[in-house]
């Protein structure tokens, strides 16, 4: 047996080996590399080489291609974002997916039951159910007020996912989730409740804002200080942890070989230029950012030949702290200086909007990036985004109107994250998830909370610094989303919703799909095949055969009988207005079997 | 019609290369000892332990030599006073002056005395990375610092133990899957060269229903091969759900009271991964590999409490000491202790010098622990040097290779030949170390089950057989005698004719000169004869 080390290309390989080579083709995939070679065993499998590129799409906006853009851009498509685009030109469509919203629309809630105070309803700050309790803070040193702290961490999750849920049309709240992977934090591991709304407040906020005022704000954002130790990093005690991840994983990237790249001792001129950065709140469940000059390293940082050899002088007194890290912010961004041989063709500026597109597009269309993608996709992507500020909303833009997006590769290949299969479904079936107070409303929220943390995408609660695995892990990417462990998760959520309830915690009543008025909003849906070819449409990832849709209609709407009259008039009857509770029962069963057939099948868990 | 036949295609070729296989491998083999040691080796286990984040090794097994020199002096000096351990309170381990544990181990200190583990010091690779991702990346695939490998270290071993690998698989044969990640995401030292080798494995009774569908051909497009991939898992998960429940449901409860009080097993996530480990290779499961993983090694603050003895770390080893030696307990109980050996590593350790926020940051080598009734036990290296010279050291010095763990473990434990390690970790050879007791590699532990004491004629596969067949036997010991007949009954050759010890033993029949057709396999022992048909096409 031959031991498959194909990818054992040194790094640097390319970049030192290949005259003209782009060295940041380095992560790139061979083509019917190791992705393809996955299921070779169980047949040859090669696709197409992908020659499209950035050039606008100019064929038709059908129902399919339509379905592609939304699917990849909301969180699972209802028929109503359908109806609403439907006869709209591309440009159109892109440009109000691509309106992200001004403003916050409201805080986290109190829903928690307190401990200790005169009501249970009432927490430790005087915040009652219902209320934000944003801004009210507890006191400290009080186990039984850190519950309540604890508790309205877990309220910014539900608030956060609950914003995904009820989304407009928009890409907006895929974009948050975006950078959430890409400046995580976790609010359990910071658990400081006011820290952690701050920085969901930040992220959202800052969706279409410049990477450099991003990771400027991110630097002094107090939920990260906490998570990546910025706050215990002084003068007297330099750790690097943030001073580390701000150029592996935030801005730099990992995308040249690493020993092109900074070095060790940046990561320590880094940390030193970072001291002093405090919450400066006597109360530590108070979020209040300040610098704190006593604590920063005066000195001069001297960084290595891949930042120019640059000093950034020391500065002292209370703008240090933005001095230099503006300074260093301009020196990570430089597009002058070229890089040290051998990639003095490109600036740092360049590394960086490499990195973030290819982050950009495996994130929204593919993780696979060949020689071919990675001259006629990510290279002018990337230029735009360096052209544009290292703003985000002109990439997408040109990625979701170009002929490469509508590639027929590029389409039904997606494996969905489970934010998409939980929220997606949701959404696509209009279950109805609001309550009348806000107890039950957070309980239903932390349904899906739970959900997804169980799939692997516990929304703000990410493994750890690097963001979800799926995103990022080369060979396998989004595979990673699919084991043994997972795959059972996501069939079993989604049969609960579409069978005979989906448990909600706390009595909150249990989520199901209305079968019945969820069909009549469908274009034809006394006829089964219309019915059928609809829902596929809606809930998988690709198209079924003729012969496997028809074998399911007589498995399921047509119980196992051949004619369709079956269905059409069982279903007629189930709509009309003296229907007995038995036809409506009889009707509702058959969708149950349709819906636990389709949300089984494989091609549920594509989009 | 059939979703299954997509998987199947190619069953037929692979597992004929197979059996070409471990026939190389019989031909090595010299004598039936040797073949047993062989057969042994399939049934051995690894269970590898990882410490995410970078544990601190100093902080773990101690070196007291080193307090005076380095360790002891303040931060501002280079060492790590503010966090150091009390040298009255470390554990002090029978035979070593001048090493010891965490106060926290009290269990994994026992193990230690009783012969039970080993560790291996500086264990690191040349040019350490410093990133997490990056260095467990390294780990996990045992590359080279500046080497980029899309296969594991555990992936490309399994491959080389089941060549064929994944084509049809699971089999009669292999059941089971190779390897189980207690989690469910599963590490990158499983990927083999085509697919991960690891099922994941959260829930010991989660029942797994395959929809029975009728299985739309699969497109050669990029969404083609996601829908392939999906449903191989989906397959996959259906095939073996089946083996874990039994399994689990074979050995329902663990049996060692060292895991900690109920309310601590339910605190600590690697006691809850590896009780299940445990009954799942007590309930008869035959993986392999099984991978657990704790999180929050990466100490960077409030690695300790202002008493050095309390704090994060503490907390930390406390679990993993309760853990271990809770499992080996268990396995010890469970009479199957003797087909598993254990290993313990993070992808770094800490930086000598600690951080003033009681923490430490990323740093070099540390030392890997070993758990195992097998094992040799002891120190294999010194204490780290942390001041050769004048300066004390930023990092702790590599003294062994972590792919020296690697490769002594799969020669000795996993019985690879040169060839395949060769193989396996792409024509590098690293410095063997002798991990184990010996005469105690090979030990069949299949031995200590009654049902593998009485004579049978286990198993014969494949047949019709190409080139070899395997023969699967059990025997009470003594003169065992089994003969290669053809249909007439007209001996051909001896298989094997010698005194062998009690339990199950394989052996390879090759057809060798052989004319393709019908022969008899029998087996002989005192009284007792058995026939067996066998085909060579």
């Amino acid at each position: 047996m031959k031991t498959e080390i194909l990818d054992t290309l040194t790094e640097g390989g390319l970049a030192k080996g290949k005259q003209g080579e782009d060295p940041l083709s380095k992560n790139i995939s061979p083509r019917l590399g190791n992705s393809n070679a996955r299921i070779s065993a169980s047949q040859n499998h090669t696709y197409n080489t992908i020659t499209t590129g950035l050039s606008p799409y100019t064929g038709t906006l059908g129902k399919a291609q339509l379905l592609h853009l939304l699917k990849r851009t909301l969180f699972g498509v209802k028929k109503d974002d359908l109806a609403h685009f439907a006869g709209k030109t591309l440009t159109e469509v892109v440009d109000e997916l691509l309106v992200f919203p001004t403003t916050i629309p409201s805080e986290p809630l109190m829903w928690y039951t307190s401990e200790g105070t005169a009501s249970p309803s009432v927490d430790w700050a005087g915040v009652k159910q219902g209320e934000s309790w944003v801004g009210k803070i507890l006191p400290m040193n009080n186990l039984q007020a850190a519950g309540d702290n604890f508790w309205r961490g877990q309220s910014v999750r539900h608030w956060n996912i609950s914003q995904a849920l009820n989304q407009s049309r928009s890409v907006y709240e895929k974009v948050v989730l975006f950078w959430h992977n890409h400046f995580p934090i976790s609010v359990a591991k910071v658990d400081l409740s006011e820290r952690n709304f701050l920085y969901v407040k930040l992220l959202r906020e800052n969706a279409n804002s410049s990477l450099k005022d991003l990771a400027f704000k991110i630097t002094k954002d107090l939920a990260m200080l906490s998570y990546l130790n910025g706050e215990v990093n002084t003068k007297y005690t330099p750790d690097e942890n943030f001073a580390r991840e701000i150029q592996e994983l935030f801005v730099i990237g990992k995308e040249l070989p690493f020993d092109q790249r900074y070095t060790e001792a940046d990561v320590k001129a880094a940390a030193r230029l970072l001291t002093g950065h405090q919450n400066i709140a006597t109360n530590y469940l108070e979020a209040k950012y300040g610098f704190v000059s006593a604590y920063h390293d005066s000195t001069d940082k001297q960084f290595s030949a891949f930042y120019g050899n640059t000093v950034i002088k020391g500065r002292t007194g209370a703008t240090a702290g933005d001095l230099e890290l503006t300074d260093f912010i301009a020196m990570l961004f430089d597009d002058t200086q070229p890089l040290p041989a051998p990639n003095a063709s490109m600036t740092r500026a360049d590394v960086i909007a490499d990195f973030i597109v290819k982050k950009i597009y495996r994130f929204f269309l593919y993780h696979d990036i060949d020689s071919n993608i990675q001259t006629n996709v990510i290279k002018p992507l990337a230029d735009i985004y360096k052209n544009n500020n290292f703003t985000i909303k002109p990439v997408l833009e040109a990625l979701f109107k170009s002929e490469h997006f509508f590639d027929i590769e590029n389409t039904r290949c997606y494996i969905k994250q489970p934010m998409d299969v939980v929220l997606g479904l949701i959404r696509t079936l209009n279950i109805d998830t609001q309550r009348a107070d806000a107890v039950a409303q957070y309980n239903t929220y932390w349904t899906f909370t739970y959900r997804t943390d169980e799939m692997q995408q516990g929304y703000l609660e990410p493994p750890n610094v690097s963001g979800w695995s799926p995103f990022y892990q080369s060979p396998h990417f989004h595979k990673l989303w699919i084991n043994s462990d997972t795959l059972p998760k996501r069939q079993a959520f989604a049969r609960e919703l579409v069978g005979w309830g989906l448990w909600s915690f706390n009595n909150t009543p249990n989520m199901r799909l209305d079968h019945i008025n969820f069909v009549k909003t469908l274009d034809n849906p006394s006829d089964p095949n219309a019915l059928i070819n609809e829902v596929v449409d809606l809930l998988l990832g690709r198209q079924l055969s003729d012969a496997h849709k028809k074998q399911l209609k007589i498995d399921t709407l047509l119980y196992k009988q051949t004619t369709d009259a079956y269905w059409t008039v069982a279903w007629n009857n189930a709509i009309s207005p003296d229907a007995t509770q038995e036809q409506k029962d009889g009707v509702t069963y058959l969708l149950i079997l349709l819906f636990d057939y389709l949300v089984r099948l494989e091609e549920f868990q594509l989009s | 019609m059939n979703r299954r036949k997509f998987i199947n295609n190619s069953v037929k070729a692979c597992v004929s290369t197979f059996f070409l296989d471990q026939l190389t491998q019989s031909s090595f083999a010299q004598s039936t000892l040797m073949k047993a040691i062989m057969a042994s080796c399939t049934d051995n286990i690894l269970v590898i332990v990882q410490l995410a984040g970078g544990n601190d090794g100093l902080n773990t097994i101690i070196p007291l030599d080193q307090y005076s020199k380095a360790l002891a002096l303040p931060n501002s000096s280079g060492g790590r006073s503010n966090i150091l351990l009390p040298e009255t309170k470390v554990l002090t381990l029978s035979g070593l002056s001048n090493t010891a544990f965490h106060p926290s181990m009290s269990g994994l200190r026992d193990l230690y005395n009783s012969g039970s583990m080993s560790f291996v010091q500086g264990c690191g690779y040349p040019n350490p990375d410093f990133s997490h991702f990056r260095s467990t990346d390294i780990w996990m695939t045992g590359s080279d610092s500046n080497q980029f490998l899309k296969t594991g270290w555990i992936g490309r071993e399994l491959e080389e133990s089941y060549p064929g690998f994944p084509a049809g698989f699971p089999s009669a044969q292999y059941p089971d899957p190779l390897a189980i990640q207690l989690g469910s995401i599963v590490s990158l030292a499983f990927e083999a060269s085509t697919t991960s080798t690891a099922l994941a494995v959260t829930d010991l009774s989660q029942d797994y229903e395959l929809l029975n569908s009728f299985g739309d051909a699969i497109d050669n497009t990029r969404s083609g091969e996601n829908l392939a991939y999906l449903r191989g898992v989906a397959v996959d998960t259906d095939k073996y759900n089946s083996r874990i429940l039994a399994a689990a449901k074979a050995q329902s409860t663990n049996i060692s009271k060292l895991y900690g009080t109920e309310a601590e097993i339910k605190d600590n996530p690697l006691a809850m991964q590896l009780q299940g480990a445990a009954r799942l290779i007590k309930g008869g499961l035959t993986t392999r590999v099984y991978m657990a993983s704790m999180s929050g090694f990466d100490t960077h603050a409030a690695q300790t409490e202002s008493d050095t003895t309390k704090g994060t770390h503490a907390t930390l080893l406390d679990k993993v000491s309760k853990a271990i030696s809770g499992f080996q307990d268990d396995l010890v109980k469970m009479g199957v202790n003797k087909k598993v050996t254990g290993m313990v590593f993070s992808e770094f350790g800490r930086r000598v010098n600690s951080n003033g926020s009681l923490g430490s940051d990323h740093g070099a080598s540390m030392p890997v622990m070993l758990f195992g009734t097998e094992l040799a036990g002891g120190m294999y290296g010194t204490n780290p040097n942390l001041k050769p010279g004048s300066v004390i050291l930023d990092n702790v010095p590599m003294q062994h290779d972590f792919r020296s763990v690697y490769y002594s473990l799969l020669k000795d434990w996993f019985c690879l030949s040169e060839a395949q390690l060769s193989n396996v970790f792409g024509g590098k050879s690293y410095p063997y170390l002798s991990l184990f007791k010996a005469g105690a590699v090979g030990i069949n532990e299949d031995d200590l089950f009654a049902s593998n004491r009485t004579n049978a004629l286990a198993d014969l596969y494949p047949n019709p057989a190409e080139d070899t067949a395997k023969l699967v036997f059990t025997t009470s010991g003594g003169d065992v005698n089994i003969e290669l007949l053809d249909a007439t009954g007209t001996p051909m050759r001896t298989v094997i004719n010698k005194n062998i010890s009690a339990g199950k033993h394989t052996i390879g029949i090759e057809k060798e000169n052989l004319k393709s057709g019908l022969y008899l396999v029998k087996m002989r022992n005192g009284s007792f004869q058995e026939t067996k048909k066998l085909v060579f096409r």
